[in-house]
């Protein structure tokens, strides 16, 4: 883990409105995470864990307070500078997989590559190591419906490591799975964030996930509780 | 290429959806083809017809004579201005008319009719009134006595092939010229303003009844193509140098046949307009629908980076694909529509004899012929209605928060 922060969160405060009440999503977090940890962000549902998650991926804006990614502050973005921050330095595994469905597995997986204008040679060799790393060889060409709800979550951890991004933030990633599937998955994350330190952010709920996280954030209406260092 | 790819693939996921608005697409373009060629078709019969019989490509006049149609205003010495456009359009047929307005009697009735002068060999070349000869025959170019008329003069006047009938006019000076005439053919147009008040006489006997020297109303130029027209006009206005003289293309010349197909052009074309906005509506329902099952994909693909610009290029991307699958079978299908209207055409002679439009006596059998000029520009119109009907599903997504669209359910 090196010194500097690959996420710098100050007083951050998240407020939606629903009709007439207004829900405190987040309520003053500050949290650093270091570049290449392993980090759980754990807590009851409604405890503010996806929303932080959410404001860290500049998928949603904070109401205050700041945000601050590889040193740019994400709240003060456009839509057009999130997007080429997502882009350019995070990756996304999300709880139902979201892949696209017309797409087979390496075009799912080149798809960020594309994004970023990778040639196509370059970006099929690319996509194709990274699903073999996933251990979906031989995979490739099928599409999301052909595969299990385990190999599309590979598919969804091949195309957010693919671009080789700072962060990989995930949200309830093993929440879809069986008991074997979600812990091979883990099993998966934990070694490419050993081989290739990777940083990982998880919310969620996950035993499993927690036991393997080097890091444990415990989250409780909208505010960091506990947090534990392995 | 990948997002071309996108394209095609999400529109075959509603394989049945996507065909519909394919044949909604392609049967519009099609009969758009059709209807215009038919149209086309029409048009070209028409303007072939009027330019044949009431001006050529390019006329030349006495200065004025277009706006008053004043008999006495002739070109003089045509003979020799003839002979200037013969040399200078060597593959062009040049003719010359005199037309002159007066009464033709018979020994029982008389009738007001318009006699075209004209040169009967360099006429029959241009316009199919020889072929519509039903009794007796055409003109002979040295024939100074004989004279053709339509058929229901003919009856009017009470005569037979070989009776005597004269012409008087007063065509320029004071006096009134006669002129006798034999009888030598009959023909059937079928318009009445042509069969019952034209008769045609050889050019020299009409030139009889002035007092100038070798006059014609008009000298006309016959090409083999339209498409020559205006270089031919130019070359023409500077090889005409005469003074009194003006040199005018068929579309000022027969001003009011020119504005009805233009009018009538742009009628139709207004009405495909409205049908092809009909069918882009066909085209937003099926890229709005295919847009809003795939929220929650969008969501993810921003999330991911994807920028909402690209993102409606994807959907403009499902319009241009849609757009374009459909122009080709639309063409396909409209050639294949259109080729029995050419070979075969359309017979409405049991609606009648004969119709006439502008002045124009048009054939009851009607042919259509391929607009070649328009065919490349159909599929850009399949193409063009299909993208902007994917206007409104592109602005849409570009308006989706990434965080409310994973949300979607």
């Amino acid at each position: 883990m090196t010194s500097s922060p690959i996420v710098t969160v100050r007083d951050l405060h998240r407020h939606y409105q629903q009709g007439e009440i207004t829900v405190k999503a987040l309520r003053g977090v500050d949290l650093d995470i270091g570049r290449g940890e392993f980090t759980a962000l754990m807590g009851a549902s409604g405890s503010g864990k996806t929303t932080l998650l959410n404001m860290i991926g500049g998928l949603d804006s904070p109401t205050s307070g700041t945000v601050l990614v590889d040193g740019q502050d994400v709240g003060a973005m456009d839509r057009g500078r999130k997007s080429d921050l997502r882009l350019d330095k995070i990756g996304f595994v999300f709880q139902s997989y979201n892949l696209i469905p017309v797409l087979s597995a390496v075009e799912n997986t080149e798809f960020v590559l594309m994004l970023r204008g990778v040639g196509k040679k370059e970006r099929r060799d690319k996509a194709m190591a990274v699903l073999q790393q996933v251990g979906l060889g031989g995979m490739e060409h099928r599409r999301p419906r052909e595969m299990s709800g385990g190999q599309q979550q590979r598919v969804a951890v091949a195309r957010a490591i693919a671009s080789e991004p700072a962060l990989v933030l995930a949200d309830e990633p093993t929440a879809n799975l069986d008991s074997q599937t979600g812990h091979d998955l883990i099993q998966l994350m934990q070694k490419l964030n050993d081989e290739l330190g990777l940083t990982f952010v998880f919310a969620t709920h996950d035993p499993k996930v927690k036991d393997a996280a080097h890091r444990v954030v415990w989250m409780e209406d909208g505010q960091v509780q506990q947090d534990e260092r392995k | 290429m990948l997002l071309l790819k996108l394209a095609t693939r999400n529109l075959l996921r509603n394989t049945r959806r996507t065909l519909i608005t394919m044949a909604g697409i392609s049967l519009g373009l099609a009969m758009m083809m059709g209807s215009n060629n038919l149209a086309f078709g029409s048009h070209q019969d028409m303007l072939r017809t009027a330019i044949g019989l009431l001006a050529g490509h390019v006329v030349v006049q006495a200065e004025g004579y277009q706006e008053e149609n004043d008999a006495e205003l002739v070109v003089t010495d045509s003979t020799a201005v003839a002979e200037q456009l013969r040399q200078a359009f060597p593959d062009a047929s040049v003719g010359r008319r005199l037309l002159v307005d007066g009464l033709i009697t018979s020994p029982t009735n008389a009738r007001g009719a318009a006699l075209r002068g004209v040169e009967p060999s360099a006429e029959a070349k241009v316009i199919d009134l020889d072929d519509k000869v039903i009794e007796g025959e055409w003109l002979a170019d040295d024939d100074d006595r004989g004279i053709l008329m339509g058929e229901e003069m003919v009856d009017a006047l009470g005569i037979e092939i070989g009776d005597k009938v004269v012409f008087m006019a007063q065509p320029d000076g004071d006096e009134v010229q006669s002129k006798l005439f034999r009888l030598r053919g009959i023909y059937r147009t079928g318009s009445p303003e042509i069969d019952g008040y034209i008769a045609i006489v050889p050019l020299q006997a009409a030139q009889g009844l002035y007092q100038a020297k070798d006059p014609a109303t008009q000298i006309a130029v016959h090409l083999d193509s339209d498409r020559q027209t205006l270089p031919t006009w130019e070359r023409a206005t500077q090889v005409v140098t005469a003074d009194g003289l003006e040199v005018l293309p068929w579309q000022k010349a027969i001003p009011d046949v020119y504005e009805f197909v233009k009018l009538d052009s742009a009628y139709s074309d207004g009405i495909w307009f409205v049908l092809g906005l009909i069918v882009a509506m066909g085209v937003v329902n099926t890229v709005l629908m295919s847009v809003l099952e795939r929220v929650r994909e969008f969501g993810v693909m921003m999330a991911v980076g994807l920028k909402p610009l690209k993102l409606a290029l994807m959907v403009l991307a499902e319009g241009l694909v849609l757009g374009m699958a459909s122009a080709v079978i639309g063409v396909g299908l409209g050639l294949l529509l259109s080729w029995p209207l050419v070979v075969y055409g359309i017979d409405m002679s049991s609606m009648g004899e004969s119709m006439e439009t502008a002045g124009v006596p048009l054939s009851m059998h009607m042919y259509a012929e391929i607009d070649w000029a328009r065919l490349f520009v159909y599929p850009f119109i399949g193409i063009g209605f299909s993208v902007l009907a994917s206007l409104y599903p592109a602005w849409k997504v570009t308006r989706l928060s990434p965080i409310e669209a994973i949300q979607h359910q």
